[in-house]
C-alpha cells in the first residue's frame, strides 16, 4: 500500500505519510541503483550520489525549508499566507507602491536562488560523508534492519552537512534576510490593502492597533490611579511553612 | 561492500506493510488524552490564567513552601503533566508539594502589543502575588522552565524578596554561547518589522524549530516509527508528543520582538543592560538558592546557554545538574522522571 492522504486526515498523518513516502523513494532509488549494478563490483559514490539527489529534492520541496520560503508557516510563511498574493490593483496602489512591491519580490526570488545554492552543498557533502561511511556500514542485506541502519547513516550524514552549511555566517545573514523580506513584503501588501480599506471608509489595522495602545495605556494609568488609592493594606503576619520533622542539611 | 545485494521486492513489500499498519496505528491513537492532573483555576488576568493542582490522595500533607511552575510562552505547558507515568507534575504532588501553573493562553491579534512588561510583572507578577497572599507566605518556590526560566530569573532579580527558592529547568541565560544556532539564526532579523507585522503563528516558531535539525525532526523521527509499528503503546506516547510539539500558541508581536532584540540579539540579561518597568534587572540581587538543570543534548537552549547563570548571579547556595538528553526529552523521558523530579524533590526538602 502506497501511504496517502485521505480527506480528514490528521497533521501528524501527513507527517508521517510525506517522511514514509520519502523514505521508501529513497529506498526505491537505492533498490534501482543495486539492480543497475548487479553483476558488477558495487560501487558505494555511485550510491551516495543518487541518494544525494534524493536528499536535495526533499531540502527544495519538503517542508524543511518552510522556516525560510515561505511555503507554509516560518517567518516567510506569514506573507505568503496572505489572500492577496497579487497587486491588489491600480486604484488601490500608487506607483511607487507596485515598483516597491516588485523590488522585494525580485529580492525575494534573489535569496531563495541563494538559498537553492546552500541546499545543494549539503546534498554533496553529505553525499561525500555518506560515500565515505558506506563501505564500514553496509553489510550488503535488504533486510529491514540493515535497511534502517543505511538509513540512520544517511540522516547522520545529511545532519551533519547541515550543520556544518547553516552555521556559517553567509547562511544566518541569508536567512534572517530572507525573513526581513518576507516580512517587509507582508507589511507592504497590508499597507495595499489599508488604502483601500480607507476608500471603503472601513478601519484599518493601523487604527486598531493605536485603539488598543491607547487603550493599555488608559489601563495602566487606572492600575497605577487605584494602587495610589488603595489604603496600605494592614500588616498580617507572614507565617512560614511548617517544617516539622525537616532539617536543613 | 559485499556483492550479495538481493531483490529489493520483499524488502519494499515488508515497508509497505509497516508503512500501512504505522498509519492505523496512528489513526487509533489519535484521540489520547494529554494533561492527567486535576487542576482548577484560581487567579486569571486577561488569557493568563493561573491553576493549582489537586493534591494527590496519598500524598504526604504539603509542608513546604508552594511551587510555582512558569512556562515558555512558545509551547503549551501540560507537557509537564503529559500522561500519569510522564509526569512531572505528578512525581512534585506525590512528593507532597503544592504545584501551581502557570497558562500564558492563545494570544490573538488584541493583545499583539502585549510586551515583556506584561508577561514577566503583570502576570507572572499577579500569579505570584496571588500565591503569596492565599498562603500569606511571604516567599515562594519558583519554577522556571525554558523561556519561563528566563522569565523567572528576571523575575526573582526584581522581586528577591518574594522567591525562597528559583529552580531553573533549560533555561537560557547567556544567549551568545557559540553552540547556540537559534541564537545566529535570529541574531539580524529586523525586530522593528516585527513588532509591525504583528503575531507570529505557532507554526511559524515550529518551522523554525523543527529546521534546527530537520532530517531528523521531521524524518528520522516518523520513519522510525516503521520499527516500532506493533506497539501500541509507544505508538499512542508518541501521538502525546506530537499534540504537544504541535499545539503552538501565536507569539504576542511586541514581546516576541523584544525577546528576539534583547535576549536574543542584545544579550542584556548577562550585560546587566536589561530594564523592565523602568528597573534595571540586576542578576547580583539573586542570592537566594538556585537549583539549575539542563541538557546537555538540548539543541534549541544549548547547556552552556544555561550553565552560564552561575557566573552572574549572587547566590552562594547554587546547585547544577546536567541530564543526558534533549530539550523534549528532559520533560518527558524516562530517564527525565528518574533524575529531575528526584533531584528537584530532595533539593527543595533541603532548603524548606
Amino acid at each position: 500500500m502506497e501511504p496517502s492522504l485521505e480527506p480528514g486526515t490528521s497533521k501528524l498523518d501527513a507527517a508521517f505519510s510525506e517522511a514514509a513516502e520519502r523514505f521508501l523513494e529513497l529506498i526505491r532509488a537505492f533498490g534501482a541503483e543495486v539492480a543497475a549494478q548487479a553483476g558488477n563490483s558495487q560501487d558505494g559514490s555511485s550510491l551516495a550520489r543518487r541518494l544525494a539527489e534524493e536528499l536535495e529534492r526533499w531540502l527544495r520541496t519538503s517542508s524543511s525549508a518552510q522556516a525560510w520560503n515561505g511555503a507554509n508557516g516560518g517567518f516567510g510563511g506569514v506573507w505568503s499566507a496572505w489572500p492577496f498574493a497579487s497587486p491588489i490593483g491600480p486604484r488601490a496602489e500608487q506607483p511607487q507602491d507596485s515598483q516597491r512591491t516588485l523590488d522585494l519580490l525580485t529580492r525575494f526570488a534573489q535569496l531563495q536562488a541563494q538559498l537553492a545554492l546552500h541546499w545543494s552543498e549539503i546534498a554533496r557533502n553529505s553525499a561525500n560523508l555518506f560515500a565515505a561511511r558506506l563501505g564500514a556500514s553496509w553489510t550488503g542485506s535488504l533486510q529491514f534492519d540493515s535497511v534502517m541502519r543505511l538509513y540512520e547513516l544517511w540522516i547522520e550524514c545529511a545532519e551533519r552537512a547541515y550543520a556544518d552549511t547553516v552555521r556559517k555566517d553567509e547562511f544566518c545573514r541569508l536567512q534572517a534576510d530572507l525573513a526581513n523580506t518576507a516580512t517587509a513584503l507582508l507589511l507592504q501588501q497590508r499597507q495595499q490593502a489599508e488604502t483601500l480599506a480607507r476608500a471603503f471608509g472601513m478601519p484599518t489595522r493601523t487604527e486598531v492597533d493605536a485603539l488598543h495602545r491607547r487603550l493599555r495605556e488608559l489601563q495602566s494609568e487606572l492600575r497605577t490611579q487605584r494602587s495610589r488609592s488603595q489604603p496600605e493594606p494592614p500588616k498580617t503576619t507572614r507565617k512560614r511553612p511548617s517544617r516539622s520533622g525537616r532539617k536543613r542539611k | 561492500m559485499t556483492d550479495s545485494w538481493g531483490d529489493p521486492g520483499p524488502l519494499l513489500l515488508d515497508l509497505n506493510r509497516r508503512v500501512a499498519e504505522t498509519l492505523i496505528r496512528l489513526r487509533q491513537a489519535r484521540h489520547v488524552t494529554v494533561g492527567c492532573s486535576p487542576k482548577r483555576a484560581v487567579w486569571s488576568q486577561d488569557k493568563t490564567t493561573l491553576y493549582r493542582y489537586v493534591p494527590l490522595p496519598h500524598a504526604p500533607p504539603a509542608r513546604l513552601r508552594p511551587v510555582l511552575i512558569c512556562f515558555a510562552l512558545v509551547n503549551r505547558p501540560y507537557v509537564l503533566d503529559l500522561q500519569p507515568d510522564r509526569s512531572l507534575v505528578r512525581e512534585l504532588l506525590a512528593a507532597g508539594l503544592d504545584v501551581y501553573l502557570i497558562d500564558w493562553g492563545d494570544p490573538d491579534e488584541a493583545d499583539r502589543c502585549l510586551d515583556l512588561e506584561d508577561y514577566i510583572g503583570r502576570y507572572l507578577g499577579g500569579c505570584v502575588r496571588h500565591i503569596l497572599e492565599s498562603h500569606a507566605i511571604d516567599a515562594l518556590n519558583l519554577l522556571g522552565v525554558c523561556q519561563g526560566g528566563t522569565f523567572s530569573v528576571c523575575y526573582t532579580a526584581l522581586h528577591p524578596q518574594q522567591v525562597a527558592n528559583l529552580l531553573t529547568i533549560t533555561a537560557p541565560v547567556d544567549f551568545h554561547t557559540p553552540d547556540n544556532l537559534l541564537s545566529k539564526w535570529v541574531r539580524e532579523l529586523d525586530t522593528d518589522l516585527m513588532r509591525r507585522a504583528g503575531n507570529v503563528p505557532g507554526e511559524a516558531l515550529n518551522a523554525l524549530f523543527l529546521s534546527l535539525m530537520p532530517f531528523r525532526l521531521m524524518h528520522e523521527k516518523y520513519v522510525g516509527l516503521l520499527e516500532r509499528c506493533a506497539e501500541p503503546r509507544a505508538i499512542e506516547d508518541f501521538v502525546r508528543m506530537e499534540k504537544w510539539i504541535f499545539d503552538s500558541p501565536s507569539q504576542a508581536a511586541a514581546a516576541l520582538a523584544q525577546f528576539v532584540q534583547w535576549f536574543y540579539q542584545e544579550n542584556r540579561l548577562i550585560r546587566g543592560a536589561l530594564e523592565l518597568a523602568g528597573r534595571r534587572v540586576d542578576l547580583k540581587q539573586i542570592r537566594q538558592p538556585v537549583l539549575n538543570i539542563f541538557a546537555s543534548q538540548d539543541h534549541i537552549v544549548p547547556a552552556s546557554a544555561s550553565a552560564a547563570l552561575h557566573e552572574h548571579i549572587g547566590s552562594r547556595d547554587y546547585t547544577t545538574l546536567g541530564v543526558d538528553t534533549g530539550h523534549i526529552g528532559i520533560y518527558v523521558s524516562r530517564r527525565s522522571q528518574h533524575e529531575v523530579a528526584p533531584a528537584l524533590i530532595s533539593w527543595l526538602a533541603d532548603r524548606p
